[in-house]
Parts: structure tokens; C-alpha cells; sequence
């Protein structure tokens, strides 16, 4: 008997609760200010170490301390995700920076996110970088030169074992020839 | 009677080619039973790289500390079965070794297969395959990556021209003898594979040209080969493959796989097509010796190593040996050291075990021994803490042993359908060697020989 009575008393209650909470947020949701981001990538070529800046603004005003995640379209087997290039917080101008080293030629697509926070809700940008030939990424620092011995001596003995294998591929054709000017009565046998 | 004049000489050329071709004109039930077996693992095996394929190599036990598993160690293993090919056909070749001739057709075709399903494996073990290219692209000269692919695709190239050589007179013998016997599609590819060989002097001299430069280019090929895939671990900033002897290590390594891999086919083949008058202990006994010998080759690179490295116990190396001799890695080496080396020679050299059973024992011990080898080199390596945190542990998941199943199966796939298509025996070569010792034993000499014909039919459709 007690607990039916505790229970007439606590559903109204949790009840008024829950619509509050639910009313509250949706308030507090339309109270969000919206803030709009801006993406600013430099052109670059491969192997230059960039910087990729996200700034966020409400009505021309930055958010600081906002955490921005950047991320670079990709795609395999046919399934698009993007990868996370890096996460930076807004400073005082309500710029975020992360360095980038792009790796290969072309088009790429940069994306930036903020997921939200406390009066401020999310915001997304995207931009294409561009990226030009560069020198390489590699540069080469041999530790011990021996004169002779370098890429070239390997590409000579490759090149010579390849020559012997033409050379046996053409005695094969040379066997073919031999064996189409020869009659069959001519030896006739195959061995 | 042959052109040779003696009946016997004539009489055995006659059988040999009835008991070498006829395998490519009948198969049994039994044969496309196991065909149909090896498909369906096959099947299987692709359903868990599509696996892989979909999900990322996380569907493998694979991790960011150890990056390499069960699919190099597949690389090492079947690129060291493909130098029984080398060493029995073209070292012994050189070296005019004639008891080699019956069974130098078996280890080329290893070779080519071995070759085949080992180049595969790099590939499997790509998370990203869609970027192979890249290697083409942005390649350097001074990555090993770059050197095992143009070692491999040298040695692969070597191999086919060396196995189809010696195979152009049986190609033609095949053409002439079956006849209607063989599908349409067999007579089109003995026609066409036997480049219209007529056995005339001219044709015999430029393929004995070739043949002699082939036997000697494939033996710097096959140990460069090895010794550059030994480099990828090598030169890898790695206490536990931080070895300079890992090059010949790796030869002498695969030389012994390969011997013991040619010794199960042969027996396979000698029991299924009947071969016991050309494949004979003879074959198998000097095979077995020359793994014997093997085994304490590896034995003695295994000393040197563990005494010079064991002695300073620089970096790594106590906790290299603490986890092969008694850790995570334990039951793979001693398997290998015990069941891999030990237990074959013992059983090559003692005179009671020393027979066809014997030797196919010691032959298969070996053969998951070296397995067992190049799997605790592979994933010793990497297990071993370069910084000071917890080793970590690799077990394949069951994705990998489906596509390992599925490499073994392959690998048994394509030489159960060759040997329905090429003549497993070099037919001319057996013939050429019986004949020589058969007219030096009457004290003809052997320059007089006239070349040897097929005595049976005359010249096919072309």
C-alpha cells in the first residue's frame, strides 16, 4: 500500500521532470548562437610543410577555445571516410592552425568540423588544396660514397642479366625459324 | 628397332615415352576429386582475403608492433622452396651430375610455382593493395622493397625460360605421339609450345646454347634472390636480424626446403604415375644426402650466430634468445633445431632408415621446420621491445591460416594440373644418358651417337 502511494506521488514528479529537462534543452538549443567557419589552405607543393587554418566567428566576433577537428577526404574500395589530419584549439582570434605535409600531386579535399559546445553550436568548412610537384619529400644522404658503386652499377648488371635473357629468348626464335624453313621429312622427329 | 640399332635402346625410349605421357592423355576420378578439394579451400581462401580486403587488416593479428606475420613468413618459405629449381637442376647440371636428369624437370616446374604463390604473399599483406602501384611511382633504388622486386621478377622471368628449354622436345614428342589421344586444347599447346622443333643439328646446337647459358646466368640469380629478401630483414633497424651472415643463411635455408620439397613430389609422383624404374632410391638416397648435408650447414650458421651474439649480448639479444629458447617463441624452435635439423640428418645417416620412407620423413620435417624457422625469424624480429615496454604477442588470426591453407593448396593445385599437361620426366635428357651408357658399355664411342629419334610414330599435324 505504501509503495503504490510513493509511486502516485513520484510518476507526476518524474513526469513534470523529464517535459522540463526536454523543454529546457530545446530552449537553451534555440539560444545557441551559430557560429560560421572559414577554411584557409595556401597553395603548396609536395613535401612543403603547411599551414591549414580554421577560423571561427559569430556574427564577425572569434570563439576561442573551441576544439576543431581537420580531416582529408579519402577513399577505398569504393567507401569514402575522411581522415583525421589533426585537432587544434581556437586562439583568441578564434583561429585554429595544424601543419600539414602533403604528400602527392592534386586535388585535395580539406575539411574542418566543430562539433559544438556550451552556447555555440556546430559548424563544418571545406576547401580544396592544391598541391604542385615539389622537389620530392626524400632527399638522399649517403653516409659512405664509394665511387662506382651506386645506382648505376646496379641498373648495368640488371641490364646485362635482361640482354642474356633476350638473347635466349632469341635463340628460342631462331629454333621456331629453323623449325618452320626445315620440311618434316628433314629430321621429322622430335628428338 | 631404332636408328641406334640396338633393340633394348629403341625398347626403352619406347616405354619411357608411354610411361612419361601417359599421365597427359588420362584422368582418374581420384584426380578431379582432389582438383574439386583444392578449389573449394581455395574458395575459402579468397572469401578471407575478401575479408580482409573489406574490413582492413585488422581482421588479421597483425598490430602496430608486429606488423609482419604469417604472410612474410609465407614469402620467405615458398621463395626458399623455389630454389630447389637452382640447385638440382642447374648446379648439378653444371656440374654434369647425370643421376640429376630424371628429376630436374619436377624442380624447375617447383620453381616456377613456388615463385608464383610467394610473390603473392607481399601482395596479401598490403592493407592498402589499390596503392601497389606506388611501388612503381615512388620507388626509390635505395628501399630493398624495390631491389626484391626486381630480383624476384628477374629470377621468375629466369625460371620460366629455363624450365620451357629443356621442355621444347618433350613439347614436340608430345605433339607427334598423342595425336587424337589429348584434347583439341592439348594439341594446339603442344604444337605451339614446340615452336616447331624438328630435333634437326641446327635447332640442337642453339638449344644446347641456350640451356648452357641459362644453367649458369639462374645460379647468381636464385642466391641473389634469397639474399636480398633476407636484406628486407637485414637491414632493418632490429637487434634480433641485425646479422650480416643473414644472406647465406637464407640460401643455405632455402636450398634445404627446396631439396625437401622436390623429395615429397617426387615421391607423390614416382607412387601416383607408376615412375619407379626412373625416379629410384638412387635419387632419393643422393637427394637425402644432400640434405644431410644441409642440415649441418644450418646447424653450423646457427652456432655461429648464437655464439657470437650470445657472447656480447648486445641490445636486444638477451631477451632474442630468452624468448626463442625458453619464451613465447620456444616450441617454434625447437621444433625447427630438433625436428628440423637434427632429426633428418640422423635419419639420412643412419643406414636402416636411409630408404624412400626414411627420407620423405626427414623431407617433410624439414619442410614444417622451415616454416617454423622463418616464422620465429619474422615475428621474433619484431616482437622484441625496441623501447622499454611489454613485448607484445602475435597469433594469426583465422583469416590468415584460411589464406595460408589456401597458398599450400594452390601451390598443390597448379602442379596436380601441370602434371596432366607437361611431361614430369625430361624425356629426351633420360634417353640421351641411357643411350650414352649404353653404347659406352659396348665400347662404341660416344661422339658416334647419332642424335636420337622417337621410334614409334612419325611427325604429327603440322
Amino acid at each position: 500500500m505504501i509503495s503504490t502511494n510513493y509511486l502516485k506521488v513520484l510518476l507526476p514528479l518524474v513526469l513534470a521532470a523529464a517535459i522540463l529537462a526536454i523543454w529546457s534543452s530545446s530552449v537553451s538549443a534555440q539560444d545557441a548562437a551559430r557560429p560560421s567557419m572559414e577554411l584557409i589552405v595556401p597553395a603548396a607543393a609536395v613535401g612543403d610543410v603547411i599551414d591549414l587554418q580554421a577560423v571561427l566567428l559569430v556574427e564577425g566576433v572569434a570563439v576561442p577555445e573551441a576544439e576543431i577537428t581537420f580531416f582529408r577526404a579519402t577513399e577505398f574500395m569504393n567507401n569514402g571516410s575522411d581522415l583525421v589530419i589533426g585537432i587544434a584549439m581556437t586562439n583568441t582570434r578564434g583561429v585554429a592552425t595544424v601543419t600539414y605535409v602533403p604528400r602527392t600531386e592534386g586535388e585535395i579535399l580539406v575539411l574542418a568540423e566543430f562539433e559544438g559546445m556550451d552556447g555555440f553550436r556546430g559548424a563544418f568548412a571545406e576547401t580544396t588544396l592544391i598541391v604542385g610537384a615539389g622537389p620530392g619529400q626524400y632527399k638522399v644522404e649517403a653516409g659512405v660514397s664509394v665511387p662506382g658503386v651506386n645506382v648505376s652499377f646496379l641498373v648495368a648488371i640488371l641490364s646485362a642479366v635482361w640482354g642474356t635473357f633476350f638473347f635466349v629468348m632469341f635463340l628460342i626464335w631462331q629454333i621456331a625459324r629453323d623449325g618452320s624453313m626445315t620440311p618434316a621429312s628433314e629430321g621429322g622427329q622430335s628428338e | 628397332m631404332g636408328p641406334s640399332g640396338s633393340p633394348q635402346i629403341s625398347g626403352y625410349r619406347e616405354r619411357l615415352e608411354d610411361r612419361v605421357l601417359s599421365p597427359l592423355t588420362t584422368a582418374s576420378r581420384a584426380y578431379y576429386l582432389l582438383i574439386g578439394i583444392l578449389v573449394l579451400i581455395i574458395a575459402w581462401g579468397i572469401y578471407a582475403y575478401t575479408t580482409q580486403l573489406r574490413d582492413g587488416l585488422y581482421v588479421t593479428g597483425l598490430r602496430d608492433r608486429i606488423t609482419w606475420g604469417m604472410y612474410i613468413t609465407l614469402f620467405v618459405f615458398f621463395i626458399g622452396i623455389s630454389h630447389a629449381g637452382t640447385l638440382i637442376s642447374a648446379i648439378l647440371r653444371v656440374s654434369k651430375a647425370e643421376w640429376r636428369v630424371p628429376v630436374t624437370r619436377m624442380a624447375e616446374f617447383i620453381t616456377v610455382v613456388a615463385l608464383m604463390i610467394g610473390a603473392l604473399m607481399p601482395l596479401i599483406d598490403l592493407g592498402r593493395p589499390d596503392r601497389v602501384h606506388h611501388l612503381f611511382m615512388f620507388g626509390r633504388w635505395q628501399a630493398p622493397i624495390t631491389w626484391d622486386i626486381l630480383a624476384i621478377t628477374t629470377y621468375f622471368t629466369g625460371s620460366l625460360i629455363y624450365l620451357y628449354l629443356p621442355l621444347i622436345p618433350d613439347f614436340a614428342l608430345a605433339r607427334d605421339r598423342l595425336g587424337d589421344s589429348v584434347s583439341p586444347f592439348k594439341r594446339v599447346l603442344y604444337r605451339t609450345l614446340a615452336i616447331g622443333w624438328r630435333g634437326s643439328p641446327e635447332q640442337r646446337r642453339k638449344l644446347h646454347v641456350a640451356m648452357g647459358i641459362m644453367m649458369i646466368l639462374i645460379i647468381p640469380i636464385a642466391v641473389s634472390v634469397h639474399t636480398v629478401v633476407s636484406w628486407i630483414f637485414g637491414m632493418t633497424l632490429r637487434d634480433a636480424w641485425n646479422n650480416p651472415e643473414f644472406g647465406v643463411f637464407f640460401v643455405a635455408g632455402a636450398i634445404y626446403s627446396g631439396i625437401a620439397a622436390l623429395i615429397i613430389l617426387m615421391v607423390v609422383i614416382r607412387k601416383a604415375y607408376h615412375l619407379e624404374e626412373y625416379l629410384t632410391p638412387k635419387h632419393f638416397i643422393n637427394l637425402g644426402y644432400m640434405l644431410a648435408a644441409l642440415s649441418l650447414i644450418m646447424m653450423y650458421f646457427n652456432i655461429l650466430e648464437y655464439v657470437t651474439e650470445g657472447y656480447k649480448l648486445t641490445g636486444e639479444s638477451e631477451f632474442g634468445f630468452n624468448q626463442l629458447f625458453t619464451g613465447a617463441l620456444a616450441p617454434y624452435y625447437w621444433f625447427y633445431a630438433i625436428g628440423g635439423l637434427v632429426i633428418p640428418g640422423v635419419i639420412i645417416l643412419i643406414p636402416w632408415t636411409r630408404n624412400i620412407p626414411g627420407i620423405l620423413v626427414a623431407s617433410i620435417l624439414v619442410v614444417i621446420g622451415m616454416w617454423m624457422e622463418r616464422y620465429f625469424i619474422v615475428v621474433g624480429g619484431l616482437r622484441t621491445p625496441t623501447m622499454p615496454y611489454e613485448a607484445a604477442d602475435y597469433f594469426p588470426s583465422w583469416v590468415e591460416w584460411s589464406i595460408m591453407t589456401a597458398a599450400f593448396a594452390g601451390f598443390i593445385l597448379i602442379i596436380t594440373i601441370a602434371v596432366k599437361i607437361l611431361p614430369v620426366i625430361a624425356i629426351w635428357e633420360v634417353a640421351e644418358v641411357h643411350d650414352e651408357h649404353e653404347l659406352a658399355a659396348r665400347g662404341r664411342p660416344i661422339e658416334a651417337v647419332p642424335p636420337p629419334v622417337t621410334a614409334a610414330q612419325p611427325a604429327g599435324g603440322d
